[in-house]
């Protein structure tokens, strides 16, 4: 007989939104987001970025909270649910499970290069050296990289190991406010001192309707709103697991979905109109943050100051998804298989730490694992979880797990929604990515 | 400004913030009750 053990649950609601929105507002938000914004052209990509939340990111969520909430257990438990079969169950959980704790393999080498960058800002580097050669000659030298990996990596596992309310919890709740007070502090700021801010908006948002047309926008733009609201490999579905029976996941979810929609906003808004407005290209790609950004504020007074306040919102960021991505795993194995909690800990633990190492010393490792996540796990994953959600499980049962205790009940509109239009769309999107057919 | 960029800032400020917010102070609403 298998043994019940008693699951934590958030503390209270304000906790657990805090943790849901840790896992949601990542580097996605701080560091991809602003930069896609620029490869596509401006206000054109925010347009099709809000459309896709809206018409699948959130629909496919909410089936992901529901069934997690309503199935009270992390992927595995889930998927053996789903599948009616356990060896079934135990694959693809497991293999959703590590898709998303893969991505502490690089994530933790972005974190520890916006570590260093703190320390550029403090001692003021950017005035007497081009942000691009600091940049570079960092990632030519692994010393500095390694130190900070490993102390990051070990403080992610210590939080982890405290459990979900004294360490996910707690430490949520200093990050995410954190982060949009900096980011409303660099837009205020830079909207009364630099000349010619308005121009950067225009950038920002003003949509090029004819950019419209583009179906890589509209792939990357889904990708981007799924990566970051953590849609797909069973975040939203393990953290909902913690949400109570009789609980609400509807305001939940929706609650995170646009706090970490508008926390991506915020740092479009804090980075972008400020490239723009002092003459940088915004088209640059991964490096604007740690290139393009500290060359703008070098120009700009109290700019360390404020390149110092990015550096700590970015870290906040990464640092909170980084501990969702080895939740997820850990929560799934325990509730899976059974394992103690400090057996899945330190098990994560040592794996991830190893591969954080792999992945500073030997940049290929890095380009894998990050072309792995960010362009195939993901819409994969998503993909999958849609078909095995709507027409597996069904939508019907799941919205019934979704409306227990609801503030807003979801009523019967909700079910073509998902089968006809969001799980469609997904799987389309899916197959593109894994067979580019659509150009 | 452009008028595109006003509408979109109308929408992110209204559509975005602003339902950030209520849905935010919805959940301390709740929060409250359920203590």
């Amino acid at each position: 007989m298998e043994q019940v053990k008693k699951r934590e649950n958030w503390s209270s609601r304000f906790g657990m939104l805090m943790s849901l929105a840790g896992m949601a507002i990542g580097l996605g938000n701080c560091w991809r987001f602003p930069y896609l914004v620029g490869a596509y052209g401006g206000g054109a990509f925010v347009l099709a970025y809000l459309v896709c939340l809206l018409i699948i990111v959130v629909p496919l969520g909410l089936l992901e909270a529901g069934i997690g909430k309503g199935l009270q257990g992390g992927n595995i438990t889930a998927w053996r649910a789903i599948l009616k079969n356990k060896l079934g169950g135990n694959i693809v959980g497991t293999g959703f499970s590590i898709a998303y704790a893969a991505e502490n393999f690089f994530y933790m080498s972005v974190t520890d290069t916006c570590v260093y960058f703190m320390y550029v800002f403090i001692s003021g580097m950017t005035s007497r050296e081009q942000p691009e050669l600091i940049y570079e000659h960092l990632q030519s030298t692994v010393n500095p990289l390694l130190t900070i990996t490993i102390i990051v990596t070990l403080a992610m596992i210590a939080i982890i190991y405290l459990g979900v309310v004294r360490g996910v919890e707690a430490a949520s709740k200093i990050f995410i406010p954190s982060i949009f007070v900096i980011f409303l502090i660099i837009i205020v700021f830079a909207a009364v001192s630099i000349p010619g801010i308005a121009e950067g908006y225009n950038f920002y948002l003003n949509p090029d309707f004819s950019q419209l047309g583009r179906f890589d926008l509209w792939k990357s733009a889904l990708g981007q709103a799924l990566f970051s609201v953590g849609v797909g490999p069973g975040c939203v579905l393990v953290y909902g697991s913690h949400i109570k029976k009789e609980d609400d996941c509807v305001l939940g979810f929706l609650t995170v979905a646009f706090l970490d929609t508008a926390a991506a906003l915020l740092a479009g808004f804090a980075i972008i109109p400020t490239c723009v407005a002092l003459g940088l290209n915004p088209e640059s790609g991964s490096g604007l943050i740690y290139m393009v950004l500290p060359k703008a504020l070098s120009q700009i007074p109290m700019g360390n100051f404020l390149g110092l306040l990015v550096m700590i919102a970015i870290f906040c960021a990464a640092m909170s998804s980084a501990i969702a991505q080895m939740q997820i795993a850990v929560t799934s194995f325990e509730d899976g298989f059974g394992w103690n909690h400090k057996f899945t800990v330190i098990l994560c633990g040592v794996i991830t730490f190893i591969m954080a190492c792999v992945c500073v010393v030997n940049k290929s490792q890095f380009d894998f694992w990050n072309n792995f996540a960010g362009n195939y796990a993901f819409i994969v994953c998503a993909g999958i979880g849609a078909i095995g959600y709507t027409y597996i499980f069904g939508v019907k049962k799941v919205r019934e797990f979704i409306n227990e205790g609801a503030w807003f009940k979801l009523g019967d509109w909700f079910d073509p929604l998902v089968k006809f239009v969001a799980c469609p769309l997904m799987v389309i999107i899916m197959l593109d990515s894994l067979f580019p057919f659509l150009g | 400004m452009l008028p595109g960029t006003i509408i979109m800032l109308i929408i992110i400020i209204v559509g975005v913030f602003g339902t950030a917010g209520y849905l935010l102070a919805q959940n301390l609403k709740n929060d409250k009750k359920s203590n």
